[in-house]
């Protein structure tokens, strides 16, 4: 009777570490995937804090009938963006653009050109970073 | 009389063991069922944490297409984005938009890129909220002016 019991426990005992040993196994990688997924967020936002721009010139060139637009844009914050993901928004609607660098570093200016625009009078200019953050301007069509 | 103390011993002893076998089943069923769920979330976690997006429309010029109203929504997560009706789900001031009257212009947009949502609906002038549900609950809200 004694052994029985003992045995018995013994088998819990193996057993209990057998399904702790499997439970730490698959809780590992899901406290490892929860922390990636914190630490790329916390990234991402720093970046975003870190990252502003200001539109400093605008210019309109007559291109045929129609214009170019010539927007100089200034790195203000601390990241460096890839000009390649910004977005034009003209009076909402976005452009196609073409750009005078890949990247646009910290304190440094980026050339964006919008091509072959029609119409006359005041536009709003819409400039968005890969990150999300943004800045407007006006400008009135001079050609 | 020795034979039947004896044979006593051994029953006891196999029954003993046979209900720690079926405990220690038990249990160890339970554990890998707990630690595949607690798999499966951390999954979820992770890719609820990477998915983001924003509206980066101008709030005071919605263009249009037809019928159409254009939403441009950038991807700000790290992750591809299925953009799908499935996937994505577009309330107009509280009101659910059907599938049949929203689509979006890509399939799927990577970090960074940006896809033009088309929505259907005949709005009145004034303000009106947008809001993008996405994967995994993810929302953004975007308020703007017809």
């Amino acid at each position: 009777m004694g052994f029985s019991i003992a045995g018995a426990f013994a088998v819990i005992g193996v057993t209990l570490f057998i399904a702790l040993d499997v439970f730490l196994a698959g809780m590992m990688p899901a406290v490892s995937d929860v922390n990636y997924g914190f630490h790329e967020m916390k990234d991402r936002a720093v970046f975003q804090k870190q990252t502003n721009i200001s539109i400093t010139s605008i210019s309109t060139v007559a291109n045929d009938s129609n214009y170019d637009l010539k927007i100089n844009v200034s790195n203000e914050g601390s990241t460096t963006l890839k000009t390649i993901d910004f977005n034009i928004l003209i009076n909402g609607t976005n452009y196609l653009f073409n750009r005078s660098k890949q990247f646009l570093y910290p304190e440094k200016f980026v050339n964006f050109t919008v091509p072959s625009l029609s119409g006359t009078g005041n536009r709003i200019l819409k400039i968005i970073t890969p990150v999300g953050v943004s800045d407007y301007e006006n400008y009135t069509i001079s050609v | 009389m020795g034979f039947s103390l004896t044979g006593s011993h051994v029953i006891f002893f196999i029954a003993a063991m046979i209900a720690a076998g079926i405990v220690s089943g038990v249990f160890v069923a339970v554990s890998v069922d707990v630690s595949n769920s607690l798999s499966d979330r951390g999954d979820r976690v992770s890719q609820q944490l990477n998915t983001d997006f924003e509206i980066i429309n101008d709030p005071n010029n919605i263009p249009t297409s037809g019928s159409d109203y254009i939403f441009y929504m950038k991807n700000l997560g790290g992750e591809k984005l299925i953009t799908s009706n499935e996937t994505f789900q577009v309330f107009i001031d509280g009101d659910i938009i059907a599938f049949a009257d929203y689509n979006f212009s890509d399939s799927s947009i990577q970090p960074s890129e940006y896809t033009s949502l088309y929505v259907e609906d005949s709005l009145a002038a004034g303000d009106h909220t947008l809001r993008v549900v996405g994967p995994m609950a993810v929302e953004d809200e975007f308020t703007f002016e017809i």
